[in-house]
């Protein structure tokens, strides 16, 4: 149970985030802004997956991309509901992510990205909440591999 | 192990969707937007003084407006404020009254 209301938690955190930002622009404010020295916000629309791979015009491919993505995402959801201990809990954090990423391939046919890492000129990816979570839980289920023996299944 | 690391990374590229201002290479060397053109931009000349500049007569030299106004008067041999053009009642034009006027002086 705790592992839903967890992936429930961060869709909803990532919703949030992502509908603030929109109507912002919505009512004219565009979305950059200079937080501080290493962070902005700046609005971008991802049509492809990670890292600015396979953006794309919205087409067959976009859809069959969206498609293979909700089957990893139903994978996942299988393997949530079969995992026990921390497994169980960082692939909440993955499926949480993801299914906030997917909605918007689904409702926006984009994903938009707006936090803007940077130091100095050089820009990490821009990336969203979704994403966040998405990079926790890939980092924890690398570290628990290689600490922990248990099989996560 | 290895294999695992290896799906988790490619399930970390499917999933997020963290992208870049463009394409991969402006976001790694960090371009944010398009910029003013340069180009569209036309480079003005700097501010320069005329070659006589130090010639040229200053205001204070120059006579008054009072004084010009007096010189005119003189010339005319009456005052501006005073009503000296009486309305004719003949055909003649304003202009001839005018000049009438003055040859009369």
């Amino acid at each position: 149970m705790k592992k839903i209301i967890i992936v429930i938690a961060i869709f909803l955190f990532d919703r949030v985030s992502k509908i603030y930002l929109l109507n912002l622009q919505t009512n004219g404010i565009n979305i950059d802004f200079y937080v501080n020295p290493f962070l902005n916000f700046y609005l971008v629309w991802n049509t492809g997956i990670g890292f600015g791979i396979a953006s794309m015009e919205l087409s067959i491919y976009y859809h069959l991309l969206t498609f293979i993505i909700l089957l990893v995402n139903i994978m996942l959801i299988f393997f949530l509901l079969k995992s026990k201990g921390i497994y169980a809990y960082l692939f909440a954090l993955i499926i949480g992510g993801s299914l906030g990423n997917l909605f918007d391939r689904l409702y926006y046919y984009a994903v938009p990205d707006f936090i803007d890492l940077h130091l100095g000129d050089y820009h990490w990816f821009v990336f969203n909440v979704a994403d966040i979570f998405i990079t926790i839980g890939i980092i924890g289920f690398i570290l628990a591999e290689f600490l922990m023996k248990r099989k996560f299944l | 192990m290895t294999k695992k690391i290896i799906y988790s990374f490619i399930l970390l590229i499917f999933l997020s969707s963290c992208e870049t201002m463009g394409s991969v290479k402006r976001g790694l060397t960090g371009e944010k937007k398009q910029s003013t053109d340069e180009f569209l931009v036309r480079k003005k000349n700097p501010l320069i003084l005329p070659p006589d500049y130090e010639n040229l007569p200053s205001p204070e030299a120059g006579i008054s407006v009072a004084e010009e106004i007096s010189i005119f008067e003189k010339s005319l041999g009456t005052s501006i404020g005073e009503d000296t053009f009486e309305s004719d009642s003949s055909s003649e034009s304003l202009e001839k009254s005018i000049l009438k006027k003055i040859r009369s002086k």
